[in-house]
């Protein structure tokens, strides 16, 4: 009876991750389109609402290939490998108060060492197609995933201190005054960034980096296992929007509505979020990833386990206080690193540009003559 | 599965369970579509054109993927040379059935107006089978989605890919 | 080519170009065939290098400008080296001919004073045969290495429906690639890269990555030949000939008139820069002057062009740095040129609008003022999608400092246009060489300083306004009057002569030099491309680059193969 019990939920959990995932999809189309002042899709159902149906299926008909030279067995197992903890994730994750797969007392991290896994199919199947954009992809997303994952799991750090448990049903619990993000808004923004990272997403998009790599650690990839990477891709984003809900947007509390509402409504506005990044920014290269990720993100994610702490010690405005000017002094450093990147190569550039410069001098300024007289022969003629 | 089975299939549509299967099937090819990123001379400028906000492909589930691997449809989009001819046979070879190729162009067609040169080749369907042809030096966006459409709506009727008709007539592409 | 064929180039006034030339005469054995437009001498083969050096180094003409070959009949035999100089402080042109026999088809090779003649002289290789001696890479640059003969000489025989069926057949089993492929072929290349000191044994086996000529983001096809430690670039070097279409071939069998359609597909992306060159030319064989009208039209489109060439630039700067959006924001605007060229031309892109003596057609007022509403409403959308990349964290950091090009490396590649501008090279024809209504309009040219790959961003978004500032101008100053002169003959047969003009295309200088022997054929039509120069240059930006600059970089060259190919 139990059997039958868990393979009951087991199959209602796939259902309602998958027609979300199939939501997610429709929704990135849609609102991507109308950011790029267009329509996506309109055709296939009540505004392509099927459309990420006619895609699955079409790609379930097509052919499997899988080329000459390439390793095999990784190379099939690989798409599963991704796929397996995308779904494998949702055992541990709460969607309202009583409707948890098995409730782990360490439940946020059973929920970070599953989505690791996601990587691993990344690099399995970058090493195994024998193709080098799949092989530097996968390289990539395995460099990214090490970057990433740590500066991450420390910012959570913040969150589990205020909340005293691993749970994530405790820790949306002690959500239901005040929000996480409220108190801490600098650990949100470090989480964020790191997210975008774990998804793949753009301005992370490195393993897939469609405009160098063709299509990356996939690129080989057709029919059946390239759609079990590509819905992977967007349950993991539904996945991880719900567990940012989770984490800093109260989870299910909220008035008035039923819970499920509540979740559901956050979660979509925060892959609102992802899309509108998606729409909005350019991509960083793979050293700018590190960097950022190694030297500002991981002292940063640190930082904010110290203010949580200060936090903790004083009150509550003392954390609120802290947390923002903490925020406020990340997005400050960010966007001065932008402004002035690659100044110092510019300023040397600009030396070893000047000597070719002076010999031209001459010839500039006897044009300069020259485009005044015809100035003046224009002036005489209009007057 | 090979060529031939799908063929036969596609002819008999009789089957208790494979009947209807077929139907979805051919539901979902006829309302997604993906060509490949393969634009080689002014087509593709054109072709490009057709993805931006006036005319927007993605309504119609037209959705452009970089890797022959995932792509149903290969848009010849311009002049194909006798160095180029060898690449474009790969990559066609590159795609998963069942697979689809749009000659858009004079060039592509029938070689256009370097027809009488020593390096172009005079059309691409001496080589591959090409499902339709979108006449035009350059054809306007909308002659291409027209040609997508088309492409969609043959899928959608069950009609044989010209691939299939060559594997019938006992060619090889 | 003959005697009786072409002999001079261009009969215009005496310049300083040909003063140079008489003065060199008591040095060298220069013949000055002058006077015209651009000097010309003829030298002899063995004098060639030490009068290129002497040019170079004593009377500062930096620029290779043209290398190419003109061919004599075949009862005649042999063939004319052409090589075109330019002096960039007077912007003051020379051109020298060498006379090779048909025995003798070979010559000292410029790539030692000048890089840029390294990929000029493979394309004369690979098109007449001609050996240059000392080459470091001489193979093939646009056709297959297995291709037969050397289709640009008058003596090769050009099927009668063009390439047979066999030759496909051929050409499909195999990659026409003949002799050292890999590290040998790689030895061959310009090392740009230097291998991170320390422990050779520590070092990463190195990756050969092929990028093009199917890849998303290779602006046509372009391909690239990427020699890589990790991630980071080595070495680098372009290929191409993907889109040889033999334009210049077949131009030699059309008439004056139906060359225009063919001279159009070259350069697709901006048609009206290259049908104005040969036009200039043209007009100049055939001693023809438009009218005022013409002559702003002209300046018109050439700037609209211009816009809608950048807009599809735009498009690649944000694709290849992976933003989705500035494309779209940019097609918009673009669309709005091209319905004008529609209503004024009949075509989108491919025009067949100017003519010797002017244009084909008047352009309607209604078109014009819904252009002009536009066009004041320009600045407004150019400032929109600035906002997308201009101050962006990511784009600047993607982007400053990436790439750099030094004016060194301009004056040996002869790099031209925004590519040089970028890097605070101040040349630009429109100003300095004015043609078509550019003398009556004045023309700001923005300039870089850094000459990286934001520095050339920057520059071309300031080309845009510009240009639409331009445009405004020469719609609002239009005379009346004529757009087309009268009394130019149906079919035309200029002189016998030669004609070079340039043009300021948006990717460069973009020459054609027109060859007639008196019938109603060009017996030659040469297109100097500005974005082979450019491309070529390519190796040397990408020192010190990551996999991920490589295309934005490159893509910040801004090349159209059909232009690069012909």
């Amino acid at each position: 009876m139990s059997i039958l019990r868990t393979l009951l939920g087991i199959v209602i959990l796939t259902v309602i991750v998958l027609v979300n995932t199939i939501v997610v999809m429709w929704c990135e189309r849609k609102w991507m389109g109308h950011m790029q002042s267009r329509r996506g899709p309109m055709r296939t159902g009540w505004h392509g609402l099927m459309q990420p149906f006619a895609d699955a299926l079409k790609l379930l008909g097509k052919e499997d290939l899988t080329p000459a030279a390439a390793d095999r067995r990784l190379f099939l197992i690989a798409p599963l490998i991704a796929f397996t903890p995308s779904l494998l994730v949702y055992a541990a994750m709460p969607w309202v108060a009583d409707f948890t797969g098995v409730s782990f007392d360490v439940g946020i991290f059973m929920i970070f060492a599953i989505a690791a896994i996601f990587p691993v199919g990344m690099l399995l199947a970058g090493w195994s197609s024998h193709n080098k954009y799949s092989l530097i992809g996968g390289f990539r997303a395995a460099a990214q995933q090490i970057s990433y994952e740590v500066p991450m799991i420390l910012a959570v750090m913040g969150v589990i201190m205020l909340a005293e448990s691993l749970q994530l049903s405790d820790i949306v619990d002690s959500q239901a005054g005040v929000w996480n993000v409220v108190t801490q808004p600098f650990a949100f923004m470090l989480f964020f960034i790191g997210m975008l990272a774990e998804l793949n997403r753009t301005p992370f998009d490195m393993p897939e980096a469609e405009s160098e790599l063709v299509g990356g650690f996939n690129t080989e990839y057709s029919s059946m296992r390239f759609a079990l990477f590509f819905v992977a891709e967007y349950v993991n984003v539904f996945t991880w929007s719900l567990i940012c809900v989770l984490l800093f947007f109260g989870g299910w509390n909220g008035p008035l509505l039923p819970d499920i509402a509540w979740l559901l409504a956050k979660t979509y506005l925060i892959v609102f979020a992802i899309i509108w990044v998606r729409a909005t920014f350019p991509r960083v290269r793979v050293d700018q990833l590190m960097a950022l990720g190694w030297k500002l993100l991981l002292p940063a994610a640190l930082v904010n386990v110290l203010i949580t702490a200060v936090g903790m010690l004083t009150n509550v405005l003392v954390l609120v206080t802290l947390e923002v000017a903490a925020a406020i002094a990340l997005f400050l450093l960010i966007s001065w690193l932008g402004e002035h990147a690659g100044d110092k190569r510019r300023a040397e550039a600009r030396t070893r540009i000047a000597l070719g410069v002076s010999r031209q001098a001459a010839g500039r300024s006897a044009r300069k003559t020259r485009t005044d007289a015809t100035a003046a022969e224009t002036e005489g003629v209009s007057a | 599965m090979g060529v031939d089975e799908r063929a036969v299939r596609a002819d008999d549509r009789s089957g208790v369970l494979v009947a209807p299967l077929q139907t979805l099937m051919d539901w979902a090819r006829g309302h997604s579509m993906w060509p490949l990123t393969f634009g080689t001379a002014c087509c593709a400028i054109e072709m490009m054109t057709c993805g931006s906000a006036r005319y927007d492909t993605d309504r119609f589930g037209i959705f452009f993927r970089n890797s022959p691997r995932q792509a149903d449809c290969m848009i010849i989009a311009g002049t194909i040379n006798l160095k180029m001819v060898p690449r474009m046979k790969l990559l066609y070879e590159q795609m998963a059935e069942p697979r689809y190729v749009i000659a858009m162009g004079s060039c592509a067609i029938g070689g256009g107006p370097f027809s009488e040169g020593y390096n172009v080749v005079n059309g691409i369907d001496t080589v591959i089978p090409v499902d339709v042809y979108v006449p035009g030096c350059p054809p306007r966006p909308e002659s291409l989605i027209n040609g997508l459409v088309t492409l969609m709506e043959r899928n959608a009727a069950g009609e044989l890919s010209a691939a299939q008709r060559w594997a019938l007539e006992g060619r090889s592409a | 080519m003959s005697e009786s064929t072409a002999t001079k180039l261009t009969t215009a006034t005496a310049t300083a170009g040909s003063a140079v030339l008489h003065e060199l005469d008591g040095v060298f054995d220069v013949d000055v065939l002058g006077p015209g437009g651009i000097a010309c001498a003829r030298t002899g083969r063995s004098d060639l290098l030490a009068v290129a050096r002497t040019l170079r180094d004593s009377y500062g003409f930096g620029h290779l400008d043209l290398l190419t070959a003109i061919d004599n009949p075949p009862d005649v035999g042999g063939l004319d080296m052409l090589y075109g100089l330019v002096r960039r402080d007077d912007g003051e042109q020379v051109m020298l001919r060498v006379a090779l026999a048909e025995d003798s088809l070979s010559v000292a090779t410029l790539s030692a004073i000048w890089p840029a003649a390294n990929p000029l002289e493979r394309e004369v290789y690979d098109l007449y045969g001609v050996h240059f001696e000392g080459h470091p890479f001489l193979r093939r640059l646009l056709l297959r290495d297995d291709f037969d003969g050397h289709p640009l000489r008058k003596s090769y025989v050009m099927g009668e429906h063009g390439v047979s069926a066999e030759q496909v057949t051929d050409a499909v089993q195999s990659h026409g690639i003949v002799g050292p492929e890999g590290d040998a072929t790689v030895a061959a290349f310009p090392f740009v890269g230097t291998e991170k000191n320390g422990d050779p044994s520590l070092r990463s086996q190195r990756l050969i990555l092929n990028v093009g000529p199917q890849h998303p983001s290779t602006h046509g096809v372009l391909h690239l030949y990427l020699v890589l430690d990790g991630e980071s670039v080595i070495a680098a070097q372009p290929t191409h000939g993907y889109l040889h279409r033999c334009i210049e071939k077949l131009c030699e069998s059309r008439s004056y008139k139906a060359c225009t359609a063919l001279i159009d597909r070259c350069d697709y992306v901006s048609g009206f820069h290259q049908e104005l060159a040969y036009m200039l030319a043209l007009e100049e064989l055939l001693g023809i002057e438009p009218t005022p009208k013409a002559d702003y039209i002209r300046v018109l489109m050439s700037e609209l062009v211009r816009i809608s060439s950048h807009h599809t630039w735009f498009t690649a700067a944000g694709f290849d740095t992976g933003a989705l959006t500035p494309f779209l924001y940019a097609f918009i605007d673009r669309e709005e040129i091209l319905d004008f060229f529609e209503a004024v031309t009949g075509a989108r892109m491919m025009f067949n609008y100017f003519r010797p003596g002017g244009v084909k057609d008047d352009i309607q007022p209604e078109a014009a003022e819904r252009l002009r509403a536009w066009l004041k409403r320009f600045d407004a959308s150019v400032d929109e999608y600035e906002a997308m990349l201009t101050g962006n964290e990511i784009f600047r950091a993607r982007t400053r400092g990436v790439g750099i090009l030094t004016c060194k490396d301009i004056e040996d590649w002869s790099v031209t246009g925004p590519l040089a501008r970028g890097s605070g090279y101040d040349i630009d024809l429109r100003r300095d060489a004015p043609y078509a209504a550019y003398d009556r309009i004045p023309v700001n040219v923005p300039l870089g300083t850094s000459g990286d790959t934001f520095d050339r961003y920057v520059i071309r978004v300031a080309e845009m306004r510009e240009s639409a500032r331009i445009a405004l101008a020469a719609l609002d100053g239009m005379p009346e009057g004529p757009h087309l002169a009268e009394g130019v003959p149906r079919n035309l047969r200029p002189p016998v002569g030669a004609a070079y003009r340039k043009v300021e295309s948006p990717r460069g200088e973009l020459g054609v030099l027109v060859v007639s022997d008196g019938s109603d054929k060009p017996w030659r039509l040469k297109v100097r491309s500005p974005a082979l120069s450019n491309l070529h240059v390519a190796p040397y930006m990408l020192e010190d680059c990551k996999v991920g600059d490589v295309i934005p970089v490159v893509g910040s060259i801004d090349v159209v193969m059909g232009e690069i190919d012909r």
